[in-house]
């Protein structure tokens, strides 16, 4: 896998297709999935006692994973292979689902090393207040839950989404997607009460 | 908002005000608590954009062509249990039976003994929780390999291991069985002697028919049959088998 650009239909270099994928480009992420898809196949058929569809569920994770430490800063070192760290990733979650079909309770280090917070601190719960998220997005008026979909699930730029909304500066879309967050940390903190 | 809690949440301040901001939100509690917040929102809308990533690419995954099955049918990770693999098993038996009749009609040679008698000797180390702590974690990732089959990787990892601790005859005998798993019997001979010739009681039994196997195998006949006899008199779980064989060699 050494050498092959798993990017390669733009002529984009890893930093700036993250910049492209963090900019919100979901077409890119569609062609790296698509792209990678039989070489990850071969790589688990060959290295693992997997079938096929449970490796493709695999590989779906394993990009979920890989974009949100694109959005999160999380690839420090792009000097290597952009697909040697989505291996690695694929890697521990292997192992993890080999642990948890064993039904072995452990402590899922090589796991939690891909999928936690990194910013360096540790918070200890937050699943009291991530679990309130989805509801109370929900529960939003409009404009309010589309900015923030559109922003924070969807990562598309201030620009796109003031297109889209019809908002004619991206000033007005800011505002306005500052103020729907503050609203949305409300309702959360007074449904934890 | 203070505009660099989101920013010091996606990675995006560099080491000097990831540092300060970090050494301000520890004085400051009410920041800290904010910053937590965020945090959990944040993960939580996470949680929301992989589900919608998981069904889009599901529907990606339905828009594909049908792909060929004409790939090797792997082995299961979770064995499906009740009547399924009853069946499952009862049609292995018959479809076993029949080359083996031929094996003993015509006399078989040592690579059919071999495939007939070898295999795989289960994870004992780390098949329950509590072994699993008191394991150090690079064991327990070596083991994890082996068990998913991935048995190159499980002998890197179990060498890495045995550089540490040369002395660890368990994992002396995994990297032999894992050898042979990928053919280098050579070197499963090695790793295999020095398990039978540690101090080491709970492998060694174990070692002993593997290395005849492995011996079988390469060729070494003679010091495969003077191994086999010797797990005769041994009376042990493998004794039943090694006379088998002897007869059969």
């Amino acid at each position: 896998m050494a050498g092959t650009n798993p990017t390669k239909t733009l002529e984009l270099n890893p930093q700036q297709w993250m910049d492209e994928i963090r900019g919100g480009n979901r077409q890119l992420l569609d062609e790296f999935y698509l792209n990678n898809r039989e070489d990850f196949i071969g790589w688990g058929l060959n290295n693992y006692r997997i079938d096929r569809e449970q490796l493709v569920d695999i590989y779906q994770d394993t990009i979920i994973i890989f974009y949100e430490n694109i959005l999160y800063n999380r690839i420090k070192d792009v000097s290597s292979n952009l697909k040697t760290y989505l291996y690695g990733i694929a890697k521990n979650l292997i192992l993890k689902k080999f642990r948890d079909d064993r039904k072995i309770d452990r402590h899922e280090e090589n796991v939690q090393e891909h999928l936690s917070f990194q910013a360096g601190y540790d918070f200890e719960d937050l699943s009291e207040i991530k679990g309130k998220v989805k509801t109370e997005l929900d529960s939003l008026g409009e404009p309010c839950r589309s900015i923030l979909e559109l922003f924070y699930v969807e990562n598309q730029n201030i620009e796109t989404i003031a297109q889209k909304l019809d908002y004619k500066s991206k000033d007005v879309v800011k505002t306005q997607k500052s103020r729907c967050l503050k609203t949305l940390k409300e309702k959360i903190l007074q449904a934890n009460v | 908002m203070d505009p660099r809690i989101e920013q010091y949440l996606l990675g995006q301040l560099d080491e000097n005000d990831k540092a300060a901001f970090e050494k301000e939100m520890e004085n400051d509690s009410s920041l800290k608590e904010e910053v937590r917040t965020h945090a959990g929102v944040l993960q939580g809308l996470d949680e929301i954009r992989a589900e919608k990533l998981k069904s889009h690419f599901q529907e990606l995954e339905s828009n594909l062509p049908k792909e060929e099955s004409n790939e090797e049918k792997v082995v299961e990770m979770q064995p499906s249990k009740g009547l399924g693999s009853i069946w499952k098993v009862a049609a292995a038996i018959v479809l076993l039976a029949i080359p083996t009749y031929l094996i003993l009609n015509s006399g078989p040679t040592a690579d059919e003994l071999y495939n007939q008698y070898y295999q795989s000797y289960p994870n004992v180390i780390t098949s329950t929780e509590r072994s699993q702590e008191e394991n150090p974690p690079e064991q327990n990732e070596a083991l994890a390999y082996y068990e998913s089959g991935n048995f190159e990787a499980a002998i890197e990892a179990f060498q890495a291991e045995l550089e540490e601790l040369p002395e660890a005859a368990d994992m002396q005998f995994y990297l032999g069985v894992s050898q042979m798993e990928t053919n280098r019997l050579e070197h499963a001979i090695e790793s295999l002697t020095a398990v039978v010739e540690s101090n080491n009681t709970q492998f060694r039994d174990q070692a002993l028919w593997y290395l005849a196997l492995a011996k079988m195998k390469n060729g070494n006949e003679v010091e495969a049959e003077g191994l086999l006899k010797h797990i005769i008199t041994k009376e042990n779980s493998y004794s039943t088998r090694a006379e088998e064989i002897l007869e059969q060699l």
